[in-house]
């Protein structure tokens, strides 16, 4: 087990390194530069010349890559190109956005699924299971800035239950906090939900076909026990896999919702870098997520050899 | 008064009857054996005794459990009777355990759920059951997953979970067939003791004959859903009295015609002193992989003419040997020659005489290809224009020898039976008339009637096409009737040859002594047919 | 239910893409037109589906817009096709080996990048466009394809007939176009349809934070961000483009599970 997981820890070490590498060729590898974008058309060369001395931007690109990287693991971003100010802290502030807001969406998204994948599994083909399979269907097809869009027109503008907009800050009361991000949330949670539904269905439907279910209705289990105490653990562990990309894809997905509702996330945050061609904000804020992604699907391959003890010899 | 009484029973699926008239009786202490052919019905009988049918299948009829009529009972009623009653055996041991549970927890629920024991006197008993199945250490047992468990121990383990209330009845539908000669012996012995012990009435269901002969008081022989035959054991075999019975009984014992072929002296086929290891998976980061023996320094020669056998158990090497023999496999040390060029170095006019039929005749071809794109597969080794003419009219050639239509030849594979794809396996061997074909469990996957059929046909056409082959099986009997010459594998090794005559029936080596033992004999007396 | 979602998904699939090639040859009326005393008119006779805050005739943006969203994600596709069952199929020839561990490892490295953000990246630093925007969506549908290729390859390669091709003197190249390819060829369609529907949605969100198709050829992605701030009042400005694509994924997604049960021999079989 030990060796699975150290196993598991190199290859993570090596994908973040991989990754640092990538990021970075990309975005240095993109037209225009951030001094005379920053500086507008009519800027002097001279001028130009002088400003990205400032950002360092005249250094080569592997010494600029080590420093990058260095700084990251010591926690240090580096310094918004466009703000002058520490990279870390603007990341700190935007994650308690972020991360409360995927959290959310996946609490409402874990809710509204489980139920309505087992629900679908034990009715299958009858009128039950084609129901939430319409539903689902549905739910995959709609854009979430426009369901986005939706949800403010009738619960904002016309109930007026929520704002149509913007944050509330935590130390301003936890309550409207949450409500503010209740919307969004809902938003979000909307494709992920059907999507999860259907896998819990079909993860469902594919365990209950397996022998050892017949083994154990030969052993005197009944239906609904059968599903509870053997079906329903066995057929967790691929839809764990799906809530971990889900939980990755919420705090990047977020990117069109932080607009939509102005929210001031790391998506918004990365958004407005692109467009300034604050480089080493979308460096850095990119990086966090691919080590989010990485990170939880570490934990998921974990969470998987503890379910599941015949990964646990194979390394 | 019988624990189980069974009366005309009649399953339908939609229009489909898939059993009819069923009905028989069986007291306890007795063990009656359902046997027949795939497709007989013989295991939805086993299924709708405990009412687990399929939920679209349509049942009626009557069956009593100690006088009380079961059809009718609500599955809260039938959850009472169900492991605790009624005890089931299901024939893949692998699949029918949870993977992710312990076995002894497996075993232990099943006492949870249908006592008012605490966990620790349940635990308590799962040991006693542990133990009495022969699986000791019981508390080291008790820990492991079904997948760090041979085929034989999980079938144990499902046999413990079967008899841990001490049931009335067991059920046990083909228990032993995915297991090794060896260890069905063992599993047989195992059911039979317990069936004594604890005067249990046992439905025995199996395709094998020579089982049912061992086994069973009483035997009912099934075909296309509905009982033919059922009698006590002896009068049957001495008084076969229904022509399916009869047909059945003889296919088992059957003999096949081998005629008299010459054998050259120059050998086709040599093996010299051949090794083929594979790497095992690293279960440590920085230590070296460790390797794992498949074949070890096994020599022997086939020469044109001959007919040989290997007989060897799962996990003796047998596959990998037969991948090497076709060059598909690396060789560590040693040697393979065939027709004096090393068969890893050897062009397409070498390989082009070996050729070979495998076990799986659902897996053998690709399901999108018509049977003709099929059989001309081997044509690929041809580089001789000359040869490549006529290749339709080979190919209706070749179909016509193997017992099919020319016509069969624009058909897909899945519009053909078992034993049919089989007859299309060897018409794709044989149609580039190679020197050498090796037959790798060939008929192992096939009902005893058409496995009888088949080799009927493959001792015809060696004869016909002057081949020289390698017949590979676990099953003696097999062996017996088609080859001339065996030898007998275990653990990588060649550890006895001989004329298959001499090695069956005075075996030197003591793993032979066992594997002849073990095997399940048909009984000798019968009236002649 | 089966046939129900074949039968559905093609006509709703039909429907988008013949209005997009209609959109070749007519659409009702000229959209480079501004005409703006006819502007914000709600769907009536003569405009059917309204007209926007420029005048322009709804109904033949959404019918030029489905021509971008239909090539963008197909294109996207094409290149996921392209690129990844290639790589899965070597792949697979060599399982474990250490052109298969690169291949993987870069396929995991792909997914583990969020691709919406880098897809507003490549579009936002290289250029905003639909050229560009189909290869940012087409990237992340090369691992998608690479490794159900693979994975859908490696449980045929156990198949006995695969090895009575390598008896028969095939090499493993040949072996992946005769036998592996035809046979994972079904697996292949309905994860087209799959990526094709995601790729609507990913040109919509891209269109919608205006990264995508340009002005001024119409997309329905740019149509709900110009709808935005006059929903209050024109609802149908919103409405109209999301329930087109609503219409197109939904379409394709049931069209994908129609082919899915339509194309499984196991189905097939119980037809025959």
């Amino acid at each position: 087990m030990l060796r699975y997981i150290f196993k598991r820890a190199i290859s993570l070490i090596i994908s973040l390194c991989l990754a640092s590498i990538i990021i970075f060729a990309v975005v240095e590898i993109a037209p225009g530069d951030p001094a005379s974008f920053m500086l507008g058309i009519n800027a002097q060369e001279d001028t130009i010349a002088a400003l990205r001395a400032e950002l360092g931007l005249d250094q080569d690109k592997l010494s600029r890559y080590f420093t990058w990287v260095t700084g990251m693991i010591q926690g240090d971003f580096g310094t918004s190109y466009t703000y002058r100010s520490p990279v870390a802290e603007m990341i700190t502030e935007r994650i308690w956005v972020s991360l409360p807001l995927a959290l959310y969406a996946l609490l409402i998204s874990t809710l509204i699924a489980f139920p309505a994948g087992i629900y679908a599994a034990t009715q299958r083909g009858k009128s039950g299971d084609l129901v939430v399979m319409g539903a689902t269907q549905f739910g995959i097809a709609i854009p979430n800035f426009w369901f986005a869009m939706i949800l403010v027109v009738i619960f904002a503008l016309k109930l007026r239950w929520f704002s149509a907009g913007g944050f509330v800050e935590w130390e301003n009361g936890i309550f409207q906090s949450i409500k503010s991000l209740t919307l969004p949330a809902i938003a979000l949670a909307l494709p992920q939900a059907s999507i999860l539904s259907r896998v819990m269905r079909s993860a469902l439907i594919e365990t209950l076909s397996e022998d050892y279910i017949r083994t154990a209705r030969a052993k005197g289990f009944g239906k609904r026990a059968v599903i509870w105490r053997h079906a329903l653990r066995n057929a967790l562990i691929p839809v764990l896999t799906i809530i971990g990309l889900q939980f990755s894809f919420l705090m990047a997905g977020a990117i069109i919702i932080e607009q939509v509702f102005f929210l001031p996330g790391l998506g918004r945050l990365v958004f407005q870098a692109i467009t300034q061609r604050d480089l080493i904000v979308v460096e850095s804020v990119v990086m966090l997520l691919v080590f989010a992604v990485i990170t939880v699907n570490f934990i998921v391959d974990v969470t998987y050899a503890i379910a599941d003890p015949r990964l646990r010899r194979r390394v | 008064m019988s624990i189980l009484t069974v009366k005309n029973l009649q399953l339908k699926i939609g229009a489909e009857s898939i059993l009819e008239s069923i009905s028989f009786r069986l007291d306890q202490g007795r063990i009656l054996a359902m046997t027949g052919e795939s497709g007989s019905g013989k295991s939805m009988t086993a299924l709708s005794i405990i009412q687990l049918q399929p939920k679209n299948a349509k049942l009626e009829g009557e069956i009593f459990f100690n006088d009380q009529e079961i059809t009718k009972k609500n599955e809260f009623e039938l959850c009472k009777i169900r492991g605790a009653k009624i005890g089931m055996i299901f024939q893949e041991p692998m699949t029918a355990l949870n993977p992710v549970k312990t076995v002894g927890d497996q075993i232990r629920e099943t006492i949870i759920l249908h006592t008012t024991k605490n966990k620790r006197s349940a635990e308590k008993e799962t040991l006693k059951i542990l133990e009495r199945v022969g699986l000791s250490p019981a508390t080291e047992f008790k820990k492991r997953y079904p997948h760090e468990l041979s085929g034989g121990q999980r079938q144990r383990v499902v046999i413990g979970i079967a008899i841990a209330l001490k049931p009335a009845i067991i059920i046990a539908d083909e228990p032993t067939t995915a297991l090794d000669v060896t260890t069905q012996a063992q599993i047989l012995a195992l059911l039979k003791k317990l069936v004594t012990e604890d005067n249990i009435a046992m439905v025995l269901i199996t395709h094998d004959l020579a089982v049912v002969a061992d086994m069973a008081d009483e035997i009912a022989v099934m075909q296309n859903g509905v009982i033919v035959e059922i009698d006590e054991t002896p009068n049957l075999f001495q008084n076969m009295k229904h022509p399916y019975t009869r047909s059945l009984f003889a296919a088992s014992k059957h003999l096949v015609d081998l005629p008299v072929t010459k054998v050259e002296s120059d050998a086709l086929l040599t093996i010299k002193n051949v090794t083929c290891r594979y790497r095992l998976a690293r279960t440590k980061i920085f230590s070296k992989s460790d390797y794992f023996t498949a074949v070890s320094n096994v020599s022997f020669d086939i020469k044109n003419g001959e007919r040989v056998g290997l007989v060897g158990e799962s996990g003796c090497g047998k596959s990998t040997l037969t991948r090497a023999i076709l060059g598909l496999e690396p060789i560590y040390e040693g040697e393979i020659n065939v027709d004096n060029q090393n068969i890893l170095k050897a062009t397409s006019s070498t390989r082009k005489n070996i050729q070979v039929v495998f076990q799986d005749p659902y897996g053998s071809f690709n399901p999108r290809h018509k049977v003709s794109t099929l059989i001309k597969e081997p044509f690929f080794l041809i580089k001789d224009p000359l040869e490549v003419k006529n290749i339709e009219d080979k190919i209706e050639k070749v179909l016509e020898d193997v017992g099919l239509s020319a016509t069969d030849k624009n058909k897909y594979i899945h519009e053909f039976s078992g034993g049919q794809r089989q007859r299309i396996a060897i018409a794709r061997a044989l149609i580039i008339k190679p020197k050498l074909v090796i037959f790798d469990e060939a008929v192992s996957a096939l009902d005893v009637t058409v496995r009888a059929q088949i080799l009927d046909l493959i001792a015809k056409l060696a004869a016909e096409y002057g081949l020289s082959y390698l017949f590979i099986s676990h099953d003696l009997s097999v062996i017996r009737s088609i080859t001339d010459r065996c030898l007998v594998m275990k653990d990588g090794k060649i550890i006895e040859e001989g004329t298959t005559k001499k090695v069956l029936e005075q075996p030197q080596n003591a793993y032979t002594k066992t594997l002849i033992e073990a095997a399940p004999k048909l009984p000798t007396f019968q009236t002649e047919l | 239910m089966r046939s129900g979602s074949l039968i559905f998904g093609v006509l709703l699939s039909a429907l988008v893409v013949i209005a997009a090639g209609v959109s070749f040859l007519w659409v009702p009326f000229d959209i480079t037109q501004l005409s703006i005393p006819n502007k914000l008119q709600p769907p009536n006779e003569i405009h059917w589906l309204g007209t926007d805050h420029f005048g322009r005739d709804i109904l033949s943006m959404i019918m030029i817009g489905a021509r971008t969203s239909l090539a963008v994600a197909l294109l996207a596709v094409g290149i996921g096709v392209f690129i990844g069952v290639p790589l899965g199929l070597i792949a697979a020839t060599r399982k474990n080996s250490v052109i298969d561990e690169v291949i993987m490892r870069t396929n995991d490295l792909i997914f583990a990048f969020p691709s919406l953000v880098i897809a507003i990246l490549i579009t936002a630093l290289f250029g905003p466009g639909a050229m560009n925007a189909i290869i940012a969506i087409g990237i992340f549908n090369i691992p998608v394809f690479a490794r159900v290729s693979r994975g859908a390859a490696l449980s045929l390669w156990q198949k006995e007939f695969i090895l009575a091709a390598r008896v028969s003197g095939k090499s493993d190249l040949r072996i992946s176009a005769e036998h592996i390819f035809p046979n994972i060829a079904n697996l292949l369609i309905v994860q087209g349809t799959i990526q094709f529907s995601l790729g609507i949605l990913a040109e919509a969100g891209l269109s919608y934070v205006g990264l995508g198709t340009q002005p001024p050829i119409p997309s329905w992605g740019r149509m709900l961000a110009d709808a935005q701030t006059m929903v209050s009042f024109a609802p149908h400005l919103a409405i109209i483009p999301g329930t087109a694509i609503i219409i197109t994924v939904l379409g394709l997604n049931l069209l994908g599970d129609g082919l899915r049960d339509f194309l499984d021999p196991r189905v097939r079989k119980s037809r025959e």
